[in-house]
């Protein structure tokens, strides 16, 4: 098993790592410094370990070229050990390594320049994503973690011809929300022609914010393709702007299943000060207007609060009309929940009360 | 008639060692495909960074189907081990498909459920919901408590309420390790557009919620004999089998214990049929059938990993009731699906794969009777002795014994998983399987075949193994 590097002092860690490489063969130290489930802390030693006994041209030349598919994972091992001793030839070995062409390798060497930090491994991560060497979605992680801010580089994937390195471009860019110009391209972005790349841009502006992000959003909210009116939302529940939530409101009566429940979901982010409003859509003329308001109020624990103020007494007339409509709206079962609930602390005439307010719906 | 059996005996002797040196004969191209597509997963382990693939938000967020039905034993455990998954965004569905134990009692208690109205699209038709209940202490967690319609309709409506893009079909019996997610799911967010399904090898224990794990050094395998070999079997079934049909891309069965699937696929699909007896099997075929006739991308991949532990019959009946359902189940298949037979439409699929399956599945029942009913009126009417007999049997179980041994040492040089003792236990007992385990799995299978002539279509869900009695619920 490998030992537990948490909760331990650097030291520690050195000292645990020499007692193992003292202990071990070379050829599992070798083996244990190229496998990737090893904490850093043991790799590098391992590593450096390894280079001293066997010299750096045996991974230099094992790290250079392949023949066949043995040979292929030997390189993928020797690239990992060069880069965790910080071997000076590692970077130009992970370029040839991502430019020849083979999926594995090309994963790997993905993989090693994530943990580099140097502009030049950023570079190459940004070519990887425009040329598709790898899964975009395994490079644009590696550069979402970069060490090093490569804002001015993700910055040329925004104006691209290709709507998929657009896309990329607006979803890595919501790392950066402090820099201005950040704001102002995923604004632009929501203009694209096309619609995931809105979907992104939007997406990224929710995390972002900043002045333009709600007007951007809201103006999303009417885009014809429906994912990009659920990622409107989610944005604005993102930016927890509950002053806008009539606006997400008639979204709860979309068409669509999926911006609804982003409706509902973004409701819901804003927190319990859109109940008022949430509560106006309890008498929508649309049956999915109606049940989704119902679900919201619950959810958000308004029905629950209303039943704990009727078992200390001071339920109002509005309280009650609200319970009714939420029952009304939701089904039976908000307001059954919210009687099951409280039972247990209700005076008989409360819950004689709040099962009327149940009652009345459900007949 | 005695002078007829000594003319035929020969020649049905001869048959029958033809049709075993054809089925090892497979069996073996079929280890050493397999062991390349084993050692290809283990060397991509070894570069996998999964930290990242956890942590990352561009990791696809998964929809986890938990069906269950009568498994308050050992339920709160698997759901627990589905909660804890290692993974960056996950919901867990467990949907209860009207138990007539505990099962919902045990849940409510120990997760603090609590009846939630949400609203869903009803895109597949299911048996009547009961309830829809949220936990106060898991977020990711919804129960939906409905009327019993089998677990394909149990995860029909799984699938109704999944949001995400992928969902992950699991057992309620089972108990899955920290990482299962995360391993399945690797290589779906490598390919999404031509892999559509995921499984993975499973250890079988007789309490898996007791068997402890294999990522902490504490997977214990007990000394029942019935569990060690289903154990082995399962092994051979996925290091030996599975590995080399995903190489070959015709893996025909995803196991119902861990399937993952794109959503858009069941979807299209139009979710899991009731009208076979298992769900599991039939919807790798449905998925083969039609992607490969429309000429799409499609690909279906065994992991080798050992990702879960389930629940093994630790009795022969329960065993033999288990399998019988597993043999009707090939067969509704194989027969609903027959025209990809020798389909070249279809590539491997009908090629190999279905042929495959006709020889060691569908077949198999028959042959393995004829051999056995052969071999005994050989030494009755003494065509050969008993001491050939015995000397052909002691082969046969060695032969058999190496590809145990073949399946036991590849997961041993991938991971070790089990300590040396449970490892030499198993490597021991693997020469006995012929004659201690195999009769009971000939006869489950002849019978799921009479079964299956005679239109039998019931779960025959095995009694859970024994335990200690739980205490009571509040």
């Amino acid at each position: 098993m490998v030992p537990r590097g948490k909760e331990q002092a650097p030291e520690q860690h050195a000292e645990r790592a020499r007692a193992l490489v003292a202990r071990l063969p070379a050829s599992a130290i070798e083996r244990l410094a190229a496998d990737a489930s090893m904490p850093q802390w043991l790799a590098e030693p391992f590593a450096v370990r390894t280079v001293e006994r066997r010299g750096d041209a045996r991974y230099l030349r094992a790290a250079s070229s392949h023949r066949n598919e043995r040979g292929l994972w030997k390189r993928i091992s020797a690239l990992r050990i060069l880069c965790a001793v910080g071997h000076p030839e590692a970077p130009g070995l992970l370029k040839t390594a991502l430019l020849e062409g083979d999926l594995d390798l090309a994963g790997a060497a993905v993989s090693l320049l994530g943990t580099q930090s140097s502009r030049e491994a950023a570079e190459l991560l940004v070519h990887a994503l425009r040329e598709r060497r790898h899964p975009p979605s395994r490079v644009a992680a590696r550069l979402d973690r970069f060490p090093l801010d490569v804002v001015d580089l993700l910055a040329p994937l925004v104006r691209d011809a290709d709507p998929s390195i657009r896309y990329w471009g607006a979803t890595l860019l919501a790392r950066y929300p402090a820099r201005p110009e950040v704001e102002a391209a995923l604004a632009g972005l929501a203009m694209d022609d096309d619609p995931s790349v809105r979907k992104a841009a939007v997406e990224s502006l929710g995390v972002v914010g900043g002045t333009g992000a709600a007007p951007t959003a809201l103006r999303l909210l009417g885009d014809p393709v429906f994912f990009v009116r659920a990622h409107a939302a989610r944005a604005l529940g993102d930016l927890e702007r509950h002053d806008l939530a009539p606006r997400v409101l008639p979204l709860l009566a979309d068409a669509e299943w999926w911006v609804r429940t982003a409706a509902k979901d973004a409701l819901q982010a804003m927190g319990p000060e859109v109940a008022a409003a949430v509560a106006g859509s309890l008498d929508h003329p649309d049956r999915f207007a109606r049940n989704g308001a119902a679900e919201v109020l619950q959810n958000l624990g308004v029905l629950d609060e209303i039943a704990a103020r009727a078992a200390r007494g001071d339920v109002t007339v509005d309280d009650r009309a609200l319970l009714e409509k939420a029952a009304a709206a939701g089904g039976i079962v908000p307001a059954t929940g919210t009687v099951r609930r409280i039972l247990p602390a209700v005076s008989d005439r409360m819950r004689t009360l709040l099962a009327g307010a149940v009652a009345r719906p459900a007949s | 008639m005695t002078a007829f059996l000594h003319d035929a005996l020969p020649v049905a002797v001869q048959a029958c060692f033809v049709y075993l040196a054809l089925t090892y004969l497979l069996f073996a191209v079929q280890l050493l495909v397999a062991a390349v597509e084993n050692v290809r997963r283990f060397r991509e382990e070894r570069v996998e960074d999964y930290r990242l693939l956890a942590g990352s938000r561009f990791t696809i967020p998964v929809s986890v189907i938990m069906p269950c039905y009568n498994e308050a034993a050992v339920v709160v455990a698997g759901v627990r081990s589905a909660l804890d998954f290692d993974y960056f965004e996950h919901e867990v569905i467990v949907v209860n498909d009207g138990s007539r134990d505990d099962t919902m009692a045990v849940l409510t208690a120990a997760f603090d459920l609590h009846r939630h109205q949400i609203f869903y699209r009803r895109t597949m038709p299911t048996e009547e919901v009961r309830g829809l209940y949220r936990s106060a202490t898991h977020p990711r967690l919804l129960v939906v408590d409905k009327a019993n319609g089998g677990k394909a309709d149990a995860l029909n409506m799984g699938i109704n309420l999944a949001r995400n893009r992928y969902v992950c079909c699991l057992d309620g019996d089972t108990i899955y390790e920290r990482d299962a997610l995360l391993k399945g799911m690797r290589l779906a967010v490598a390919d999404p557009a031509r892999v559509v399904g995921v499984t993975s090898l499973l250890a079988v224990g007789l309490h898996p919620e007791r068997q402890g794990s294999a990522r902490d050094d504490t997977r214990r395998i007990g000394r029942s004999l019935l569990i060690n070999f289903q154990h082995i079997d399962y092994l051979r079934s996925f290091l030996n089998n599975r590995a080399a049909w995903s190489r070959l891309d015709f893996m025909l069965c995803a196991i119902g214990a861990f399937m993952i699937w794109r959503r858009d696929v069941l979807m299209e699909m139009g979710g899991f049929s009731r009208n076979f007896t298992c769900e599991d099997i039939e919807m790798t075929f449905r998925v083969y059938e039609r992607l490969l006739r429309e000429g799409r991308p499609c690909k279906v991949l065994a992991l080798p990993d050992t990702l879960a532990t389930t629940e093994g019959p630790a009795r022969v009946s329960a065993l033999v009731s288990q399998r019988a359902r597993w043999q009707r189940v090939i067969l509704e298949t194989v027969w609903y699906y027959r025209r990809m037979l020798f389909n070249p439409r279809y590539k491997t699929v009908g090629l190999i794969g279905m042929p495959f399956y006709l020889i060691t599945e569908v077949l198999a029942p028959l042959f393995e009777l004829m051999t056995v009913i052969t071999l005994v009126l050989a030494v009755l009417f003494r065509v050969f002795d008993f001491t050939q007999f015995l000397l052909f049997l002691a082969a046969i179980s060695m032969l058999n014994a190496c590809f145990s041994v073949s399946a036991l040492l590849l997961q041993d040089r991938m991971m070790r998983e089990v300590q040396w003792r449970d490892l030499l236990h198993l490597v021991l007992i693997s020469p006995l399987e012929l004659i201690l385990y195999r009769p009971s799995l000939t006869y489950a299978r002849f019978k799921g075949t009479v079964d299956y002539v005679r239109g039998q279509k019931g779960w025959n869900k095995f009694d859970r193994n024994v335990r200690q009695p739980a205490p009571p619920v509040a």
